[in-house]
């Protein structure tokens, strides 16, 4: 009983040590990313407040007025206003939320689905490692945006159908990788070791595999959000997003592209949100792996 | 050897079967064709004519085993809409997504070996900077929004190439470049990132050490080993190719694969849906058995026995 609580102890160090020094660590992450990726949260957060105004509030007498810099441009609208006269900065401003929530909840739905099938995947071995393998590869031949775009059509457009297919082909992707992980983590020693005394297999999982396996997912996760973001613009610029007026960067593009030739601000401005959204979550995300998981340099 | 060929192949073919019932499944939980048809005549005997058609009167076993025997026959099934066979139209529309993608895939790898190479051997010096620009831009960059500002940029506001539809060679630039670019990117990572490794391995040392040149060292010793896994890479990028195919084509209105699976998608012409996914799948799968067998004759040190 007593080495039982003595390992409880030192489990809890483990992780209080880590999150200890991945607080610390964060002051020597690449400045001008991290200032972004704070940017876009507070956006994300507390846009309505941020924004000047309702993004959502269509104005006629406004409509394709240039941004400020150009001539006939009005300070009240610095990035210049769409067909529909609703203010570009305040829709770029609300539109991270839709990209955020839904990347941050595919993150977390998709990614520890795949944390746990790569788990039990990489442990078990044999058939069940096969079959599971099988299904990952299934999963990653199918052409994601195609396979998307069917299905949010046919069930309609919504937040959570977009969710709900794309959580799958994410899944897939962590599951290989810390399948990877796992095989090479499960022949260490101190696996053995808790086999020999009789730890059963879901307490190795959790006690001895998950926490080595933990570098490896955080910066996979990292830089799944900006694949995310991409992919999700992709499928609101297809017009399958989540449905209008939520303004979404994908779908702000779409809406400029009638107006390539007289109003090129409507399609620009939403498409570098998400380039410097997705790039600097990119540099961040390589900087985690060089920091965190060096040995994974082509992730 | 050949075991593992053989194992390679089973599981490609187990895959392929995976993603027919998959499809399969799909198709038939999203709503029933016919009445999505014939809804809006709301005649009885319209729909049971329909449901007839497309063989939706039989049990659902029995329209599996029709479809799989279809399949194997290489019979991808009929447009609901105009009763052509989606095997022609695939056929017609696939040397447009075809050639775009060797196009991109050209242009990917004639940028990004030597400004992979010149970065690894050059580090932190500008080139290497400008490849890693290059190469964080093009993972950054949504395809749909480069293309459109590459629209505007070089034939709207230039007017130097036409702005979509695929008319000459010219036309192929702005939609190959959107989706080379992408791919490029990556490929300018790997191969930065593995001749890095190489150049420190121990044979180029010795190389050096032998007095052989600097240049010989790069292009005979490093790149060639620094190239196998950009070989697994390609396999990969195919993937990418098709994702972006579905956005670019729609984009330049390329008359490709994926403009025919978006406007089938609006259409609700399922089968067509359906046959693309397969096709794709199966090409995907076929390239990555491709890759694997390739690289385990090319690299001796693969084992090919099980584990």
């Amino acid at each position: 009983m007593a080495s039982a609580s003595s390992t409880q102890i030192v489990m809890t160090n483990v992780w209080k040590l880590r999150l200890i020094s991945m607080v610390s660590g964060l002051k020597r992450a690449p400045k001008i990313p991290t200032v972004i990726l704070g940017i876009l949260l507070a956006f994300g957060l507390f846009g309505q407040w941020l924004a000047p105004h309702d993004p959502i509030s269509i104005d006629l007498a406004k409509s394709f007025t240039p941004p400020v810099w150009h001539e006939g441009g009005s300070a009240s609208n610095i990035l210049g206003t769409d067909k529909l006269g609703r203010d570009i900065l305040s829709r770029v401003i609300i539109g991270s939320r839709v990209s955020l929530a839904l990347s941050l909840t595919i993150i977390a739905l998709g990614g520890g689905a795949g944390v746990i099938l790569g788990l039990i995947s990489g442990y078990s071995g044999r058939k069940v490692d096969s079959l599971i393998q099988r299904g990952v590869e299934v999963i990653l031949a199918m052409p994601t945006i195609l396979v998307a775009l069917v299905f949010v059509f046919t069930v309609g457009r919504s937040f959570e159908s977009v969710m709900f297919i794309l959580s799958p082909f994410l899944a897939a992707r962590f599951t290989r990788i810390v399948r990877g992980e796992t095989l090479s983590i499960r022949e260490r020693d101190f696996v053995a070791v808790a086999k020999v005394i009789g730890t059963p297999s879901w307490m190795i999982l959790l006690r001895h595999i998950l926490p080595n396996v933990f570098n490896t997912v955080i910066v996979l996760a990292t830089l799944e959000v900006g694949h995310l973001i991409l992919l999700e613009a992709s499928l609101s610029f297809l017009g399958v997003g989540v449905p209008p007026p939520h303004p979404a960067w994908g779908l702000m593009v779409a809406g400029g592209r009638e107006f390539i030739s007289s109003a090129y601000w409507i399609a620009l401005f939403p498409g570098l949100a998400i380039l410097f959204a997705v790039l600097s979550i990119n540099l961040f995300g390589d900087w985690l792996r060089d920091t965190l998981d060096p040995r994974r340099r082509q992730l | 050897m050949l075991s593992y060929i053989g194992l390679r192949i089973l599981q490609a073919l187990l895959g392929l079967w995976f993603i027919a019932t998959l499809v399969f499944i799909l198709s038939r939980s999203i709503g029933d064709p016919a009445e999505i048809f014939t809804a809006r005549h709301g005649h009885v005997h319209a729909r049971e004519m329909m449901e007839e058609r497309l063989g939706l009167d039989k049990p659902l076993y029995h329209q599996y085993g029709i479809y799989v025997g279809q399949l194997l026959r290489g019979d991808l099934g009929k447009s609901v809409r105009n009763g052509i066979p989606i095997t022609k139209i695939l056929m017609e529309r696939l040397p447009a997504t075809f050639t775009l993608g060797l196009f991109a895939l050209g242009f990917a790898i004639a940028f990004s070996i030597p400004l992979g190479v010149l970065g690894a051997v050059y580090r932190d010096s500008p080139i290497d900077w400008f490849a890693k620009v290059m190469a964080f831009l093009g993972q950054a960059m949504p395809p749909f929004w480069l293309g459109i500002m590459l629209i505007i940029l070089f034939a709207v506001v230039w007017d130097i190439v036409p702005p979509a539809g695929k008319t000459g060679w010219t036309s192929y630039i702005l939609p190959g470049f959107t989706l080379g670019w992408g791919v490029m990117a990556g490929m300018v990572r790997l191969v930065r990132s593995s001749m890095l490794d190489v150049l420190d391995s121990d044979y180029v040392t010795m190389a050096r050490a032998k007095g052989v040149g600097e240049i010989v060292v790069v292009s005979k010793h490093a790149l060639r080993n620094a190239l196998i896994p950009v070989i697994t890479y390609s396999g990969l990028v195919l993937g990418a190719f098709m994702n972006g195919s579905v956005v670019v084509e729609q984009v330049f209105a390329w008359p490709g694969i994926g403009t025919v699976a978006v406007q089938s998608v609006v259409s609700r012409d399922f089968p067509i849906v359906q046959g693309v996914v397969i096709v794709f799948g199966a090409f995907f799968i076929f390239i990555n058995l491709f890759v694997d067998i390739l690289y385990a004759v090319i690299d001796p040190r693969i084992k090919y026995t099980g584990q």
